[in-house]
C-alpha cells in the first residue's frame, strides 16, 4: 500500500515522526532551564531567608 | 532576596523616632533634675538627611532587583514561546503542520532564540554580583569583620567565574562551559569577517554613488514615463466634456463676432450673447463633474492593475516559500537522521521537488553541510562514507546547481563567504578526490571555492594555488544529471564573463567539460549541446543571453559583441 503513496505524503509522515522526537527533547531542555531560572528568581519567597532578614542585623553602629 | 534587603536598607531612610524620643526624655529629666547627667546638658539631635552611602547601596540593590525581575519576565515569556513552537493547535493536514513546524524551527535559528535563552542565566549572575557588592558596602558601614566575609565570598565567586570562562575558552571539552566563553570563542571568527564587511561597505558606497550618477538622467526618465502615458492622456483630453463645452462657447462667440462686424443691431448681438452664455455656462459644472468622474475611474483602473500585479507577485513569492520550506524539511531530515528508509524517502521526495526551477538560495548551506557529512578526508584524499554514495551524488549535484544560481542571482559575499568558509574548513585546496563516482561534481565545486583571482576584480574567494585539475574523461552522467551540470557550469562561465568583461577566458575545466560533452557518442540532450556551445561562445568573447530567464525556444540565440 505504501508503494502507491505519494512521495510527498510518505516523506512528511516520516518527517513528522522524526520531528516529534526532536521537538520533545528540545522543549524539555529549554523548559528545565527556564524552570531553574524561575526558581532562582523566586528565592525570597523562601520563608527561611525572610525570617533571617526580618530579625534585622545583628550589628549596631560602632 | 534583593527585595527583602531593599526593605531593610530603606528603613535607613526613615528618621529614627526612638532616638528622638530618648533625647527628648533626657531633656525632660534634665529640666526636673539638672544633676542627673553630671551637669552636662543633653541636646535634641538635629535631623540629618540620608547618608550618601545608603543611597548608593539602595541604587545598586534596586538595579539588581530590576535585572532579576526582567529575567523572570523573560523566563515566563520564554516558556510561552516554547509552548507556541509546538504545532499542537494548528489545524490542517500533516504537511501543513510539518511546514509550520519547520518555519518555527528556522525562526528559532534565524532570530537567535538560543542566545536570548542563554542570556537569562547571565542576567541572574549579574544581579547576584550586584547584590554581593551592595551587601558588602552596606555591612562595611556597621562592621568590617562581617563585611570582609561577604567581600571575600563575592571576590572568590567573581574570580572563580573568570577562571571558568578562561578555561572554557581554552578548551571546548572543559565541562564548565558558560555563555561568555562561547561569546569570546567566536570573536576571532567575527574578526575574520571584517574584510567581507569592508567589501560590503565598499559595494554599498558604490551603489550610492551610482544613484547619484543617475540623478542627471531623471528628467529623461520622466520624459519617458510621460511618453508612456501620453496616448491615454491625449485620449482623455480629446474626450473631455469640459473642453467640448468651452470649444462650443468659443465657436458661438466667433459667430457673434462675425455678425457684429456685419452691422447687425446691438440688441440682437446682446441677445445672442446672452443665449450663448446661458446655454453653455450651466453645462460647465456638469461637464467638469463628468470629467472628474472619468479621471477617477481611470485612476482606479490603473491602481487596481498595480495592486493586482503586486498581489500576483506576492502569491508567486509565497509559492516559492512553500518550495523552500519543503527543501528545508528535506535537508533537516537528511541532517538529523541516519536511518536508510528515512533518507531514501527524503531523496525520493527531493527528486519531485527539484523539477521546479526556482532559486532557493537559502538552502545551499544545508546541502553543503549534508555533502560534507557524506565525505571524509584522510591524507588529503576525499573518500565517501560507505553507504552514502547516493546521497553524496545527489547533494553534490544539488550544491553545484545552487552555487551556480547563487553567483548569478545574488553575488553578495555574505552567503557565498559563509559557504566557502564551511567548505574550505573541511577540504583544503591541496585535496584530491579518489572516488570516481563524485570526483567530477565535487571537483567542480572544489574549483569554484578554490578558484584564482581574476585580474582587477575583487572576488569573494581568496587567491590560492591549485595544482589539482578537474578531469571529465570518465564522467558518464545520466541525461538528467548532465543537463543540470551543464546548466550550472554555463552559469559559472557567464558569471565570470560578466564580472571581468569580454577579455576574460572561461576557466579551462569548464571548457573541458563542454568539449567532453560535445565529443560524447551518442550526443547528449539538446540543452546540454546548447549549454556546451554557449560555454565555447563565451570563451570566444561572445555575449550569451541569460539562459535562466529567457524562453527555452530562444536559448540558442547568440549576440556577437565583437
Amino acid at each position: 500500500m505504501s508503494q502507491q503513496e505519494d512521495p510527498c505524503t510518505r516523506f512528511y509522515k516520516i518527517y513528522r515522526k522524526e520531528a516529534e522526537e526532536y521537538d520533545k527533547e528540545f522543549m524539555k531542555k529549554y523548559d528545565e532551564d527556564l524552570n531553574t531560572t524561575l526558581i532562582f528568581v523566586s528565592l525570597p519567597r523562601c520563608p527561611d531567608t525572610r525570617a533571617k532578614l526580618n530579625g534585622r542585623p545583628v550589628c549596631s553602629p560602632p | 532576596m534583593t527585595s527583602t534587603f531593599i526593605i531593610v536598607v530603606h528603613s535607613e531612610f526613615q528618621p529614627n523616632l526612638n532616638e528622638e524620643t530618648n533625647a527628648l526624655m533626657r531633656v525632660m529629666i534634665y529640666t526636673m533634675n539638672s544633676t542627673a547627667f553630671g551637669g552636662e546638658a543633653p541636646t535634641v539631635p538635629q535631623r540629618t538627611g540620608t547618608p550618601p552611602t545608603m543611597v548608593q547601596v539602595q541604587a545598586i540593590l534596586v538595579a539588581s532587583f530590576c535585572v532579576s525581575l526582567l529575567s523572570a519576565l523573560l523566563a515566563m515569556l520564554g516558556k510561552q514561546w516554547i509552548n507556541r513552537c509546538a504545532p499542537v493547535n494548528i489545524r490542517g493536514t500533516i504537511i501543513e503542520r510539518s511546514r509550520y513546524r519547520q518555519r518555527k524551527l528556522d525562526g528559532i535559528a534565524n532570530w537567535y532564540f538560543d542566545y536570548v535563552m542563554e542570556s537569562l542565566p547571565l542576567m541572574l549572575q549579574g544581579a547576584l554580583l550586584l547584590l554581593g557588592c551592595a551587601l558588602s558596602r552596606y555591612l562595611w558601614e556597621y562592621n568590617t569583620t562581617v563585611a570582609s566575609v561577604v567581600v571575600g565570598v563575592t571576590s572568590f565567586g567573581v574570580l572563580f567565574y573568570l577562571f571558568i570562562v578562561v578555561a572554557g575558552v581554552i578548551s571546548v571539552n572543559y565541562p564548565y562551559q558558560t555563555p561568555a566563553a562561547d561569546f569570546i570563542r567566536h570573536i576571532p571568527d567575527a574578526l575574520g569577517r571584517i574584510p567581507y564587511i569592508l567589501y560590503w561597505i565598499q559595494d554599498t558606497i558604490r551603489s550610492i554613488r551610482d544613484i547619484f550618477r543617475r540623478i542627471p538622467h531623471i528628467p529623461r526618465r520622466l520624459l519617458w514615463a510621460f511618453s508612456m502615458f501620453y496616448p491615454a492622456f491625449r485620449t482623455s483630453i480629446e474626450e473631455s466634456y469640459c473642453l467640448g463645452v468651452l470649444t462650443e462657447l468659443a465657436n458661438n462667440l466667433r459667430w457673434i463676432h462675425v455678425r457684429f462686424t456685419g452691422c447687425h443691431l446691438l440688441l440682437d448681438v446682446a441677445f445672442d450673447l446672452l443665449c450663448t452664455f446661458l446655454s453653455t455656462i450651466p453645462l460647465l459644472p456638469f461637464a467638469l463633474a463628468v470629467d472628474a468622474c472619468k479621471a477617477i475611474v481611470w485612476l482606479l483602473v490603473g491602481l487596481t492593475r498595480q495592486v493586482y500585479h503586486a498581489l500576483s507577485e506576492l502569491l508567486a513569492e509565497r509559492r516559492m516559500l512553500v518550495q523552500i520550506l519543503d527543501l528545508r524539511c528535506i535537508s533537516w531530515t537528511l541532517k538529523i537522521s541516519v536511518d536508510e528508509p528515512v533518507r531514501r524517502s527524503a531523496l525520493e521526495y527531493l527528486a519531485t521537488v527539484m523539477l521546479d526551477d526556482s532559486h532557493p538560495i537559502q538552502v545551499v548551506t544545508d546541502w553543503l553541510d549534508i555533502l560534507l557529512d557524506c565525505v571524509k578526508v584522510t591524507n588529503r584524499t576525499v573518500t565517501i562514507v560507505q553507504g552514502l554514495e547516493e546521497l553524496t551524488a545527489t547533494s553534490s549535484l544539488f550544491c553545484l546547481r545552487m552555487l551556480s544560481l547563487l553567483v548569478v542571482m545574488d553575488p553578495t559575499p555574505k552567503i557565498l563567504e559563509d559557504v566557502r568558509r564551511r567548505y574550505t574548513r573541511t577540504i583544503s585546496s591541496e585535496t584530491s578526490f579518489g572516488d570516481p563516482l563524485v570526483r567530477c561534481l565535487l571537483g567542480a565545486i572544489h574549483r569554484v571555492f578554490h578558484q584564482k583571482h581574476t585580474e582587477g576584480q575583487i572576488l569573494p574567494f581568496p587567491q590560492r594555488r591549485v595544482r589539482w585539475r578537474v578531469q571529465w574523461n570518465d564522467y558518464e552522467p545520466s541525461s538528467d544529471e548532465h543537463v543540470k551540470v551543464a546548466c550550472a557550469l554555463t552559469n559559472f562561465a557567464r558569471f565570470g564573463y560578466r564580472r571581468s568583461g569580454s577579455s576574460a577566458k572561461v576557466p579551462r575545466w569548464i571548457l573541458r567539460f563542454a568539449l567532453h560533452s560535445l565529443s560524447r557518442d551518442p550526443l547528449p540532450p539538446a540543452s546540454v549541446v546548447i549549454d556546451s556551445l554557449s560555454i565555447i561562445a563565451i570563451d570566444l568573447g561572445c555575449d550569451v543571453p541569460d539562459i535562466v530567464t529567457i524562453h527555452p525556444r530562444t536559448r540558442g540565440v547568440f549576440v556577437l559583441s565583437k
